[in-house]
């Protein structure tokens, strides 16, 4: 009998992806859930027989998922499926029961390797191509919210992939981060907007308050795509970062500009590679240029949009487990990118 | 970018000469930081020959380079294999570089953005690092130039920055016109001075951002309490000084008063601190005894000390 499976991401994207990544033969028996809260439900209700779960979920994140499980005492054979490639995410979830950890863009050749060596399932010596469904047409009718037929909205496609893609790639910069200092980076949920380059300081959530930060920005070009990245980092936040750091000085102006620029060395470097190793693109990076320093947000976003155009705008908080650090990081777009990233989203979604 | 034919000698050569000529330090080198190139660019501003560094210790060609902060940089380069990058504003210079023009340079040496670059070998695995040294001077001197020049602006303009009430300078010459027109037309006017009580120990204890913060919300609530013709200015530190013109005493108290217990009642939040202060407020009725704004000043003055000297958060009158 074919297991039954569940797929469990908040990304319509990265469920494709993971459902694409089976065998063809299982393909009819998967279903879908977009948080932990949902999963749970479903499992309690019914368990099935195989779970693939994300980490990174709004509502209850895979860690949560992973423990109620297990207070709850539901044996059940959970594939972790995740961008955050830091040793410690991998032995937190395995710590908290999860069977096996998959790399997000999931491989089908990993995914295969996986179900035989947990006995799932085998692809047959001779395949039957009488009895093996045609892959593709199977699953679209799987895809909930979203039947074949139907135009999908790009925007929110559009919007969903680059989550997906910034996910992705910010597992890869803190787990560098995650190396470099030793520690574990929580992973933010990033998220994704167009805006008026005028509105950029409202739709940062950090610019509400009052705190003061220091900014630098470092720009990037690849054929077809262009912006900017931006790191806010809280002036508060600096001397335990030096610390962090392991400088010999502590205090005084080049400190916090020594900070600014290893941190967006390692935090813009990875981020941007993995942005375009997944687009199948190079980005070529400019040299970065402090902002601003020690005012609030809206004043060092001020006096830089002359031209209004329609950015996308993804944004990523980053906070560092027991420590006061606090870093806002905005990757944005311009206007002219939008055809190129639709381009690549046709081919993906196709 | 055409690829390197690696059977083309003379695709080798133009390449190597573009590299050579490129108007931008390149340096390689390997793990141990012994040189394995040497551009033009290098060699030009450093007067030594790409022959005579090669396979010597950057360290000991220059011995004024900050070994361990380039050491811990080139490391974080070879184990995250990502690039890193320095600016001339945390450190100018990388290695010291005479400024080589003799009218229009206005700086003594070259300023320098820095790109430090993973080289993989064959394997995958870092083997060499790349330096690129970009003269930033004109950058930089520009940049500083423009700091400058907004620093006298800053001195020239009328406003404080961090409050928004005047500044002192401007504040004065306003008291020294009130002084002059009582002078000459008489009527009331009255002189206000007070600074926040302790604020010494909210810098201690807070920080100078929450001293900052403190000092803001000071003035912010200041300024609801006044009527459009009061003029408040920020003295200096922490103190601030009100004219109050056409108001006698009563008048005067009773917007101290209320600024007063405002203050009190209102807490400042700076990084999840809750921090309450208070502040000690002296008032001046202008009469014919100051001789000029000076005297005046003092006589507010006078009157802060004594109500600090009353156990502070709290009104004095000068008499």
């Amino acid at each position: 009998m074919l297991p039954d499976i569940l797929i469990c991401d908040d990304s319509e994207m990265a469920r494709k992806q993971m459902a694409r990544a089976l065998p063809a033969a299982l393909r009819q028996q998967v279903s879908f859930c977009c948080n932990g809260k949902e999963a749970l439900a479903r499992i309690r209700n019914k368990a099935p027989d195989l779970l693939f779960l994300d980490l990174n979920m709004p509502e209850l994140d895979g860690y949560g998922v992973l423990e109620h499980l297990h207070s709850e005492q539901i044996e059940l054979l959970t594939i972790v499926v995740s961008g955050d490639i830091q040793p410690q995410a991998k032995a937190r979830v395995f710590s908290l029961g999860a069977t096996a950890f998959l790399n997000k863009p999931t491989a089908p050749a990993a995914v295969t390797e996986l179900l035989a060596q947990y006995g799932i399932y085998s692809e047959p010596e001779q395949p039957l191509p009488s009895s093996v469904p045609p892959a593709g047409s199977q699953l679209e009718a799987n895809v909930p919210d979203h039947p074949a037929n139907a135009q999908p909205d790009l925007q929110l496609l559009l919007n969903d992939y680059l989550r997906e893609i910034a996910n992705v790639a910010m597992g890869r910069s803190s787990d560098l981060l995650a190396r470099l200092l030793g520690i574990f980076v929580r992973q933010p949920i990033p998220t994704v907007a167009f805006i008026a380059s005028s509105e950029l300081h409202m739709t940062i959530a950090a610019a509400n308050d009052k705190t003061h930060y220091s900014a630098v920005c470092q720009g990037f070009t690849g054929a077809g795509v262009a912006g900017e990245a931006l790191l806010l980092f809280a002036d508060s936040s600096f001397r335990e970062m030096a610390e962090m750091l392991h400088y010999d000085n502590l205090d005084g102006p080049a400190v916090n500009i020594e900070v600014l620029m290893d941190m967006s060395s390692i935090l813009f470097g990875a981020f941007l590679k993995g942005i375009g190793d997944q687009m199948d693109l190079r980005l070529g990076l400019s040299h970065p240029t402090v902002l601003g320093q020690h005012r609030q947000i809206a004043e060092l976003l001020d006096h830089h949009h002359n031209r209004e155009q329609q950015l996308l705008c993804i944004e990523i908080t980053y906070t560092i487990e027991n420590h006061n650090i606090q870093c806002d990081m905005l990757v944005l777009f311009t206007e002219d990118s939008l055809p190129f990233l639709q381009q690549r989203l046709q081919y993906l979604v196709e | 970018m055409p690829s390197l034919n690696p059977e083309s000698v003379s695709s080798f050569h133009w390449m190597a000469d573009m590299v050579e000529s490129v108007e931008v330090g390149l340096v390689v080198l390997d793990l141990e930081f012994r040189v394995q190139m040497w551009n033009g660019f290098m060699e030009y501003h450093s007067g030594m020959t790409a022959s005579k560094t090669h396979n010597k210790v950057l360290f000991e060609l220059f011995p004024d380079i900050p070994r361990a902060w380039l050491s811990s940089k080139v490391e974080a380069v070879t184990l995250l294999n990502t690039r890193a990058f320095t600016s001339w504003e945390q450190r100018p210079y990388l290695l010291r570089f005479r400024n080589t023009r003799p009218i229009t340079g206005t700086e003594e040496f070259m300023y320098q953005n820095l790109t430090i670059s993973p080289l993989c070998g064959p394997s995958g695995a870092v083997e060499k690092v790349c330096l690129m040294v970009y003269d930033v001077t004109d950058i930089a001197s520009s940049k500083r130039a423009l700091e400058r020049a907004n620093e006298q602006l800053a001195q020239l303009s009328m406003v404080d920055k961090l409050t928004g009430l005047l500044n002192r300078g401007a504040w004065e010459n306003l008291l020294d016109a009130e002084f002059s027109r009582y002078r000459r037309y008489g009527g009331n006017s009255t002189l206000v001075m007070f600074d926040i009580d302790h604020f010494k120990a909210v810098n201690d204890n807070f920080g100078h951002l929450a001293g900052d913060e403190a000092i803001r919300q000071t003035a912010a609530t200041t300024r609801r309490h006044l009527r459009h013709s009061d003029s408040a200015g920020r003295y200096g530190g922490d103190e601030f000084a009100i004219i109050l013109p056409e108001t006698d005493i009563e008048g005067a108290l009773a917007i101290c008063e209320r600024i007063l217990s405002a203050i009190s009642r209102e807490t400042v939040t700076v990084e999840a601190h809750n921090i309450n202060f208070t502040v000690s407020i002296g008032i001046a009725p202008l009469t014919d005894s100051p001789l000029n704004y000076m005297a005046w000043l003092e006589q507010a003055d006078q009157a802060m000390y004594a109500a600090k000297q009353g156990g502070r958060n709290q009104i004095a009158i000068f008499s």
